[in-house]
């Protein structure tokens, strides 16, 4: 026995065994096994169904001879085309419909007019969080579809595209409640055929999650991904290129290849207002044309003293790179214009400028979306802590870091994935500083 | 479940929630987590309680559920529910140890979760290794690998290295 193991008896003694549960908590029991009896049931279903349509589209797979590479969407319109007019009914969990509110008012901010309509919506069983893929049509916009999530910033529209004629499935690639890029695909109700080949060549069977819904799981982007969706009768509603990230279809051509597209954008919605004035900003530090310049925001958000700032990238159209940008509006309205973005980085990290009389910045970490543990040391050689984010939105944290002092400057961070054991699971470990280079100096 | 049976499945709740309670506690680092994962984790055990046969390891078994549920628990929490100071603090102890006390328990919020499950199985629970084991599902190897690799974090810990009251040998549980 060493003196550790007893104090840490002690500890772990003197901080549990105060607590008292719940005077009868039965009634919560039952109704929580109530509740696991349901979903187990369902994804009983789910698997009988799964296993029934491989064996439908076995024989026509066995004899089929399609070229390699077909449409991506079915030619004309057709009994599983969609229609925004006359949109496929609402599957999924009817629980998700709380957040539609939300949803459409987010959708009308991007285009006034437009009105959406729900397509397939689930809850995740952990966070609670809603998500739906819709349909739209009405106003300037034209028919369009789209994904939209519930976050701690509120509601997120993920994907936002033009609907094309004869579509006859809406794939998208989303992160999940876990931080895994899944794909997610929305068909016609009776579509049972998703099959996904991560290689491009090797279809296997998607899960079916409901009636003309399926998913997959990947364990990283690829360039090569195909998804192939096949209605009862034998057509081929889409066949084509998996999407790659929440704006892949939304990205327009001419984007370097360094933009993050992969990334979500995360917490709140930019104002086209702040946009603008970035791009405009952006352009004059590089002496470009303000119609050239483009900004995607990685992370938009507030602070408690009201200061609203915006981090991501900015690029000129046509050019091959995307640069870090960042923009505050207060202690004064700051711009910071950072190097080239990495092409495939693990975190990116800004500082927002102290109020005057402040011992410390604000950090702001934005982690790739596989990080599952943000963890910081404030020196150069203690352990790293995980890390209490400040009004932090998926995954984004935001640390108190002191500008004096012995940690000044020698702070670090460290990412972890999957379990967070830092032996085998860490993705980043380096100084902030580092992390924190402008075009001119490191800060 | 008949009327007999939940009256037992009851009585167990009753008898044995509140030190299921600071197990789950001590699990997640929270009061609010410790809760839920408690609840769900009687809430599978009601669903098997039918085809316990043996009263006698229903803690055991719970236990285990509680373990897994929480791992799974954790892989789809996100940064911003991790803690660099637990946010609740229900029992302060007003040793003079307390101060230690304190900076183990904040360190003991840093480790992976199998660890802090370990530790907790091994330092709350008193099982032994060859107990843990079998709650956590590894070989009694793999038990003291862990509890090794716990401990070396939780002495490496920047404030509990200077404290002699924290010593332990190298190596000692290898």
């Amino acid at each position: 026995m060493s003196p550790l193991d007893d104090q840490l008896r002690a500890a772990l003694h003197g901080r549990a065994d105060v607590l008292t549960p719940a005077a009868d908590p039965l009634a919560g029991i039952e109704r929580r096994a109530r509740g696991l009896q349901r979903r187990r049931l369902a994804a009983a279903v789910t698997g009988a169904a799964l296993a029934v349509a491989a064996i439908a589209i076995a024989v026509p797979s066995l004899t089929s001879s399609q070229p390699a590479n077909r449409p991506a969407q079915v030619a004309g319109p057709s009994p599983w085309t969609l229609d925004a007019a006359k949109p496929w009914p609402y599957r999924g969990d009817r629980a998700a419909l709380g957040e539609l509110t939300d949803f459409k008012a987010a959708w009308s901010a991007r285009h006034p007019g437009s009105t959406l309509t729900p397509l397939f919506g689930r809850i995740y069983e952990s966070s609670r969080k809603a998500e739906v893929a819709f349909v739209a049509s009405g106003g300037s916009a034209g028919s369009r579809y789209g994904f939209a999530q519930a976050t701690n910033a509120g509601p997120m529209i993920r994907y936002d595209s033009p609907l094309a004629g004869g579509t006859g499935a809406l794939p998208f690639a989303l992160y999940g409640d876990e931080g895994v890029l899944q794909k997610i695909v929305v068909a016609a109700p009776g579509v049972t055929s998703f099959e996904y080949a991560g290689d491009g060549t090797t279809y296997a069977p998607m899960a079916v999650i409901a009636d003309g819904v399926a998913i997959t799981g990947m364990a990283g982007l690829t360039a090569v991904d195909q998804l192939r969706v096949t209605a009862p009768d034998g057509t081929v509603v889409f066949q084509g290129n998996a999407p790659d990230g929440p704006s892949d279809n939304a990205t327009p051509a001419g984007t370097p290849a360094n933009v993050l597209v992969s990334w979500p954008e995360r917490g709140a919605t930019l104002d086209a207002a702040t946009k603008k004035q970035i791009t405009t900003t952006f352009a004059t530090a590089l002496n470009r044309p303000a119609a050239q310049a483009n900004y995607r925001p990685l992370y938009t958000g507030t602070t408690a003293d009201g200061i609203r700032y915006s981090y991501g990238q900015a690029w000129f159209t046509d050019e091959s790179a995307a640069y870090d940008v960042g923009y505050s509006t207060r202690p004064n309205a700051g711009f910071y214009l950072g190097p080239p973005t990495p092409k495939t980085p693990e975190v990116r990290a800004f500082l927002l400028g102290a109020e005057k009389g402040a011992t410390t910045n604000l950090l702001v970490v934005i982690p790739s979306p596989r990080t599952t543990q943000v963890l910081y040391a404030d020196n150069a050689t203690g352990p790293f802590r995980p890390v209490n984010g400040r009004a932090v939105d998926d995954g984004v944290v935001v640390i108190n870091r002191a500008f004096s002092g012995a940690g000044a400057g020698v702070d670090r961070l460290q990412l972890l994935t999957g379990n967070g054991d830092p032996a085998t699971d860490k993705i980043f470990q380096g100084n902030v500083v580092l992390l924190l280079c402008g075009v001119k100096e490191c800060g | 479940m008949d009327q007999p049976a939940r009256e037992d499945f009851r009585a167990y709740v009753v008898a044995r929630s509140a030190a299921l309670l600071r197990t789950a506690y001590l699990l997640t680092g929270n009061r609010t987590d410790a809760e839920d994962l408690l609840q769900v984790s009687l809430a599978k055990t009601y669903l098997s309680w039918d085809k316990i046969r043996d009263r006698q390891a229903v803690d055991g078994y719970v236990r285990r559920i509680m373990v897994n549920t929480q791992t799974s628990f954790w892989r789809r929490k996100r940064p911003e529910q991790l803690y660099d100071q637990l946010p609740e603090i229900p029992g302060r102890d007003h040793t003079a140890d307390s101060d230690l006390h304190d900076a183990l328990w904040t360190a003991l919020a840093g480790l992976p979760t199998k660890q802090r499950a370990t530790v907790v199985l091994r330092y709350y629970e008193d099982l032994s290794e060859a107990e843990t084991a079998k709650v956590l599902g590894i070989s009694v190897g793999t038990v003291k690998s862990t509890t090794s690799r716990a401990l070396s974090k939780l002495r490496d810990d920047a404030s509990l290295r200077d404290d002699p009251r924290a010593a332990l040998p190298y190596g000692a549980l290898a």
